[in-house]
């Protein structure tokens, strides 16, 4: 408790507007509304395109409500469609369609209550995990182009035969819109009161891999064979990054403490430590986590993000970690995808702050800060909170928002023009 | 004349009022605020109708611990932030806009990490005016500001939306403990309102009222949308500001620009009444939004509402008028145009009565600032006295 000061505002001497300086003096106060007009853009991404959906097609029903809608994973299916899983008071799993007839997010249904989708992996089906307090399972989402497979019309009525969807589909072209979706089903739960931190998928040898999120244990489940098996813990005084990456051969990658590289290989069905460590500032070495993975698909190469924020590049075949930059000045990499033509495009920032989406172009050796998440359509929008990043089939960038209200962001990078015809001829 | 006008001379380069509330002691508190010029603090002031003096009580960033050459962004606004509580006590907390002192542009995006030229966070500071003292101060949202506040008084606690992340928020004012209630939108609602339960009500992008529940500090979907000019489609159609209404059981409110419309609501039916556009007829052009706003809502002794109306004038330039609005007909007339020594106003934010019935308007976008005061509400007999409980 303390008086206010006595304010003696009679002999002060007060600071000058722009219009009052001399520096914006005249036609000097054009130049000051052009700086700012230019300011006050520049925040926001400016170059490409940046769209929002809401969880659910607005023009019929209400999005996935507040509290259940925070997009914490997302996954790319072979059709081109993409799904994604949700956070909150009750998880939900969606798809979108972004076919220009459909573009809008369904939503699928509850996979449970007070629960976190913390990871999803396709191949024929949709793969995911969930956790709620000590407890995480792994659960299997059939969509319609597999439940048609099985699918008996013998008896069947026919409109309930002409009614059949074929894919998990939203159709709104047509006088009567519809949409249809397939199947959520429990596959295992994760023994002793574990949760799932993250997944991925080998497609071959038709096997996901995932790290229960307490104790830090590596573990396969077969989807053949329906059979979980621990592998072991990754690190022994369980410190160890919540993120996978799995690259063409099979071979998983993941961080253990203080970012030392760790592998499962396949073949020799084993975890193994490696030489490699995840670049970090100095003096946060203990604190070194990987924040998320991407990986190029083309040429092999994974991406990290730290919790630092610093972007690497890990080339496994060529026995190489090396450092790329701190894109933004926050901590964290929330989410990375590589593009259609090897760009990587990521989201850092903090929880509570105001995340940047940047991008690293290989062949330029460029890093930059492309600014905040803006979008206009289909809602004016702002991407503050972002966790998790899938590359569509076209080369756009989904990004997944977390907080109360969840959005779906795609992210539309900038087509770059051809080079100039050398004498007239192309 | 009209109106009387009441300057804040003392401060002449600050150029907005936002804040404007009747004390419990039929003081009227304003939050003087500075936001063209980078470097100001603001300003909680008071006007006392009997002694017709105004009075500059706290210089808000000073007592935040502030210096204006910090290089920090200015703690220079107080928007719909101050309220009182039954004691008197008053709570002012900050927004953010104002640059840091020789920056002549700030915007929180461009500087949310910027190691000197942050917003530190919105301040709260509760002052006892007869005590003329501060009792204690706060940090709230980091990094943002606080774009409107209401206080339950018998909950003890504050309800704020913070800018620009659009945040609902709840200070309780015992444990001195903020809960973060998450985003509700992209676009700040300019007003919380509560009922007589002291749940605290707002709106999301679209209008759409949502209330938090004071028993659980939970944000509930009412299933009723504040009404909207039919040729928009409801978006950053939010509150502009609520009037609490002589019967204790509704509010009467407006929609934030462009085609503003004026509504009731009544909290215990969970009823909305649309009474169409404020004033007027509907504006084709949308350059600016004081070109179509309306504001500073307040019931006058005659149980009528007042508020201001920015009516086109030849020559393009809308100016504030004064409207009376009966809800017993539905019928509003023009009663004069707000002017200052021949000039139009800008446009009015706030609105509030003294205890004789006195009402009082707060102008932005002017220098000096300053209210206008109208004495022409006749008194009603038997009318009490409604304590707004938001700002």
């Amino acid at each position: 408790m303390k008086n206010a000061n006595p304010l003696n505002l009679k002999n002060r001497t007060w600071p000058a507007s722009p219009h009052e300086d001399a520096r914006f003096a005249g036609e000097g106060i054009k130049k000051f509304l052009q700086l700012r007009a230019e300011y006050e853009k520049s925040a926001f991404v400016g170059e490409g395109h940046v769209q929002v959906r809401r969880l659910g097609p607005a023009a019929f029903v209400r999005p996935i409500p507040a509290g259940e809608s925070a997009v914490t994973a997302l996954v790319r299916y072979k059709s081109g469609k993409i799904y994604g899983g949700t956070s909150g008071k009750r998880a939900h799993l969606f798809f979108y369609d972004p076919t220009p007839d459909a573009d809008v997010v369904v939503d699928i249904g509850v996979v449970g209550e007070n629960m976190r989708i913390t990871a999803l992996v396709a191949d024929e089906r949709i793969y995911g995990a969930a956790e709620s307090g000590d407890e995480g399972f792994l659960f299997s989402y059939s969509p319609c182009e597999v439940l048609m497979k099985d699918l008996d019309v013998a008896g069947k009525g026919m409109r309930e035969i002409f009614d059949s969807p074929v894919e998990d589909q939203m159709f709104h072209s047509i006088v009567d819109p519809c949409h249809s979706a397939g199947k959520i089903e429990i596959l295992t739960r994760i023994p002793k009161a574990e949760g799932v931190a993250d997944l991925v998928i080998d497609a071959q040898r038709k096997i996901i891999h995932g790290l229960t999120s307490k104790s830090g244990s590596f573990f396969s489940y077969s989807i053949s064979s329906k059979t979980f098996s621990l592998k072991g813990r990754v690190d022994s005084i369980r410190e160890f990054s919540r993120k996978l990456a799995i690259d063409s051969s099979g071979t998983v990658y993941g961080a253990a403490s203080c970012g030392h590289i760790f592998k499962y290989s396949p073949d020799a069905d084993r975890l193994e430590s490696t030489s490699f460590v995840v670049p970090s500032l100095k003096g946060r070495e203990a604190y070194n986590r990987v924040d998320s993975w991407a990986v190029d698909e083309q040429d092999g190469v994974l991406y990290g993000g730290t919790i630092d924020g610093i972007l690497f590049e890990f080339n496994p075949p060529a026995g190489k970690i090396r450092s790329i930059g701190k894109p933004i000045d926050q901590m964290r990499v929330r989410a990375l995808a590589v593009g259609n033509d090897g760009r990587v495009f990521g989201v850092g920032g903090e929880p509570g702050k105001c995340c940047h989406l940047f991008v690293y172009e290989p062949g330029e050796h460029q890093l930059r800060d492309l600014g905040v998440l803006l979008a206009t359509m289909e809602t004016p929008w702002y991407g503050y909170e972002i966790d998790c990043a899938v590359t569509g089939r076209d080369g756009e960038i989904y990004f997944g928002e977390t907080g109360r209200i969840g959005h779906l962001f795609i992210y539309f990078p900038p087509i770059a023009r051809r080079a100039p015809a050398v004498n007239g001829c192309s | 004349m009209k109106f009387e006008a009441i300057l804040f001379d003392h401060l002449p380069i600050h150029d907005t009022c936002w804040s404007l509330i009747t004390g419990v002691d039929g003081m009227l508190y304003i939050g003087v605020c500075g936001e063209m010029t980078g470097g100001l603090s603001a300003f909680i002031a008071s006007y006392d109708p009997h002694q017709h003096k105004v009075d500059y009580h706290v210089e808000v960033a000073d007592v935040l611990g502030i210096s204006p050459d910090s290089g920090e962004a200015a703690q220079a606004k107080v928007h719909y932030s101050l309220v009182t509580d039954h004691e008197g006590i008053l709570y002012g907390a900050t927004h953010c806009t104002g640059a840091p002192l020789g920056d002549w542009m700030w915007r929180p995006w461009n500087c949310w990490t910027h190691p000197v030229k942050h917003f530190r966070a919105s301040g709260l500071v509760a002052y006892d005016p007869r005590k003329k003292t501060v009792l204690f101060t706060d940090w709230l949202m980091p990094h943002e500001g606080t774009r409107c506040m209401a206080i339950s008084n018998k909950r003890r606690k504050l309800y704020g939306i913070s800018y620009p992340r659009n945040h609902f928020f709840v200070y309780h004012l015992e444990t001195h403990q903020l809960s973060d209630l998450g985003c509700i939108g992209s676009v700040n609602p300019q007003c919380i309102f509560l009922d007589h339960e002291e749940h605290a009500y707002t709106t999301d992008d679209y209008g759409n009222i949502i209330r938090c529940n004071g028993d659980r500090d939970e944000l509930e979907d009412m299933n009723v949308q504040i009404p909207h000019a039919s040729f928009r489609n409801g978006f950053h159609n939010v509150p502009y500001d609520v009037a609490p209404a002589p019967d204790g059981e509704s509010v009467y409110g407006v929609t934030w620009t462009f085609g503003e419309r004026l509504f009731s609501y009544n909290f215990k039916k969970n009823k909305l009444v649309d009474f169409g556009k404020a004033y007027g007829g509907e504006v084709d052009e949308w350059f600016h939004i004081i070109n179509s706003h309306v504001g500073g809502l307040v019931f006058g002794p005659d149980d009528r509402l007042y508020f201001t109306a920015n009516i086109p004038a030849a020559g393009g330039k809308s100016t504030p008028h004064l409207v009376v609005f009966n809800p017993d007909d539905g019928r509003r007339e023009i009663i004069a145009e707000i002017t200052y020594n021949g000039k139009p106003a800008d446009h009015i934010s706030r609105a509030a009565a003294d205890f004789d019935g006195n009402l009082y308007f707060a102008e932005v976008g002017n220098r000096p600032t300053k209210l206008f005061k109208y004495a022409g509400a006749a008194r009603k007999s038997g009318t009490g006295k409604v304590m707004r409980c938001w700002g």
